[in-house]
């Protein structure tokens, strides 16, 4: 009997248990090796890659918030070619799903990007990242127009046949607007949020903290917006969500399966506690066990009344 | 680990010593990353501190920091006996194959405080001599009382005057070598415009250094990429490959 079981499936991933963790707080899935192990993971997202190498922006990139961090890291990335010859070699020996988050400055970077991960068969799926706030051209500019989110989902899908994630920004007035054009567009499942635009001043120096001005927010303080983002598209779209925004703990997580995704993305509190990941996996599974819950399938939007 | 004691030393200036159960294994150079409230999400991230000294008799670790902040205002509240949730032996440390070199150990601000655990060992067989620089004297009092009682020689720089030299501690440096003192060797820790104005000197004068860098940091485990460092290399990470890097390696804005 499976008892508690942790199994979810979205499109073609079929994950051992719905933790997942969201890009650019994993690096490339070797960094935390003494932290924890990555088979105990749903899936890893990797660091978000672009067409070239990139320096990221300037320095401070970081600052804390009341429970929640601003970040404008600006996709620092070995880029494509590098990412293919010194990064895909050690994904291939990990033993859990990847997904290869891409991000472009324009459709022809994002379709070049996927095109060359076609035949990578250690990449699970792509995460298309239309949604970066801290880019200045692409980004989050494609992720707030829904005629944009469906053409780069079209021409991705145009050039990649495996899974195709759209990751959404929440940055927009309407979220179901952006998930229904990237469903048009071909995606096979939705992730969301990205971080939300945001900015800190430093009263002394009065100045911006970030060097970049406005950076992402992320961490507990988004969560309420995540969750309602998600809840709102799970109504409106047939495709499975991975929810994620501000997720510290197992008790966060099911909030967010009983709002309807399917997976949970695990970030910033990775940042905070570097086996967060696992510890919600253990926590997720302490919830079925207390709820005498079989299948996790169980839970997923079970919110919706 | 368990806070041992939390005890002020000097004008918002704490040290805070922590017992470890497990045999400790730091070298100087490298730090702790110290999560303030374990039952509160706020404040969120961790903060980095380098090792002031340890203790291996007693598995002792200990941090020297300044309340600068709502984070270090918290930490400074801590009592003995509470528990706290500490990375460690994060980064990579000072280089220690200096034998028989004529030292000079340059600190400004709470960037001594990496310098003591460094001076002790390099001490021990090398030719040292330290620099330590602050605004004032009541800052400096505690950190200039425990270099004193190692072997080495010691100097003090002040910007307003009140302990040793009146200037920063960079400026000292220069007259030092205005007086061909005999340098093979720098380390060093302090603020970014310091180690800026030091880079040019040792490029100047030719010597071998080496700098701990007080970057921002996020997750202090090399994921988040919060902390780069331009270096002549490419972009390395702070809490990862550094946060020494040979300094002629750094490059500063402008």
């Amino acid at each position: 009997m499976n008892k508690n079981n942790l199994k979810t499936k979205l499109a073609n991933l079929k994950l051992k248990n719905p933790v997942i963790t969201a890009s650019g707080t994993f690096g490339f899935g070797t960094e935390l090796d003494e932290y924890l192990s990555v088979k105990d993971l749903g899936a890893i997202t990797l660091k978000g890659i672009t067409v070239d190498k990139s320096e990221g922006n300037a320095l401070p990139r970081i600052a804390e918030t009341p429970a929640g961090v601003l970040n404008s890291i600006g996709l620092e990335n070995p880029g494509i070619d590098n990412f293919k010859q010194e990064v895909i070699p050690e994904i291939a020996t990990l033993e859990v799903p990847a997904i290869a988050n891409i991000s472009g400055y324009s459709v022809k970077d994002f379709v070049q990007l996927a095109e060359s991960l076609e035949d990578e068969d250690c990449i699970d799926a792509i995460e298309v990242n239309v949604s970066c706030p801290n880019i200045k051209d692409g980004g989050m500019a494609f992720g707030t127009d829904p005629e944009m989110i469906y053409r780069v989902t079209r021409e991705v899908a145009k050039v990649y046949s495996g899974t195709i994630i759209v990751k959404l920004s929440p940055n927009v007035t309407d979220i179901v607007k952006m998930a229904e054009a990237a469903v048009e567009g071909g995606a096979d499942i939705i992730s969301l949020i990205n971080t939300l635009l945001g900015m800190a001043i430093d009263i002394d120096k009065k100045e911006p903290v970030l060097a970049n001005t406005f950076g992402g927010l992320s961490g507990p303080a988004v969560k309420p917006v995540a969750l309602r983002m998600v809840y709102q598209i799970y109504e409106a779209i047939d495709v499975p969500i991975i929810g994620m925004g501000g997720i510290m703990n197992g008790k966060d997580a099911i909030e967010f399966l009983l709002a309807g995704a399917s997976a949970v993305g695990v970030g910033t509190a990775t940042l905070r506690d570097p086996a967060a990941s696992v510890t919600i996996v253990s926590q997720i599974k302490e919830y079925l066990e207390e709820n005498n819950i079989e299948n996790i399938s169980e839970i997923i939007g079970e919110a919706h009344k | 680990m368990l806070v041992k004691d939390n005890e002020k030393v000097g004008p918002g200036i704490y040290k805070m010593a922590l017992e470890s159960e497990e045999k400790i294994k730091a070298n100087p150079g490298q730090f702790i990353h110290l999560k303030i409230k374990n039952d509160s999400y706020d404040p969120l991230l961790r903060r980095p501190f380098s090792i002031f000294d340890i203790n291996k008799k007693e598995n002792l670790l200990t941090i020297v920091y300044k309340v600068c902040g709502r984070g270090t205002k918290l930490m400074s509240e801590i009592k003995s006996g509470e528990d706290v949730d500490i990375l460690e032996n994060l980064g990579n440390g000072f280089n220690l194959k200096n034998k028989n070199k004529n030292i000079v150990l340059i600190g400004g601000g709470m960037g001594i405080a990496p310098l003591y655990f460094l001076a002790k060992k390099l001490s021990e067989n090398n030719n040292l001599r330290v620099l330590l620089g602050a605004q004032n004297k009541e800052e400096l009092l505690f950190l200039k009382n425990k270099f004193s009682k190692l072997d080495l020689k010691l100097d003090n720089a002040t910007i307003d005057g009140s302990l040793g030299f009146k200037g920063n501690v960079v400026d000292y440096l220069k007259s030092l070598i205005k007086d061909k003192q005999e340098i093979d060797y720098i380390y060093s820790c302090g603020p970014t415009a310091m180690l800026k104005e030091l880079k040019k000197i040792v490029v100047n004068n030719d010597i071998q250094a080496e700098a701990s860098l007080e970057e921002r940091m996020g997750c202090g485990v090399g994921v988040c990429l919060s902390c780069t460092v331009r270096t002549i290399n490419g972009n390395r990470r702070a809490c990862k490959e550094g946060p020494v890097f040979p300094l002629k390696e750094v490059i500063f804005d402008e």
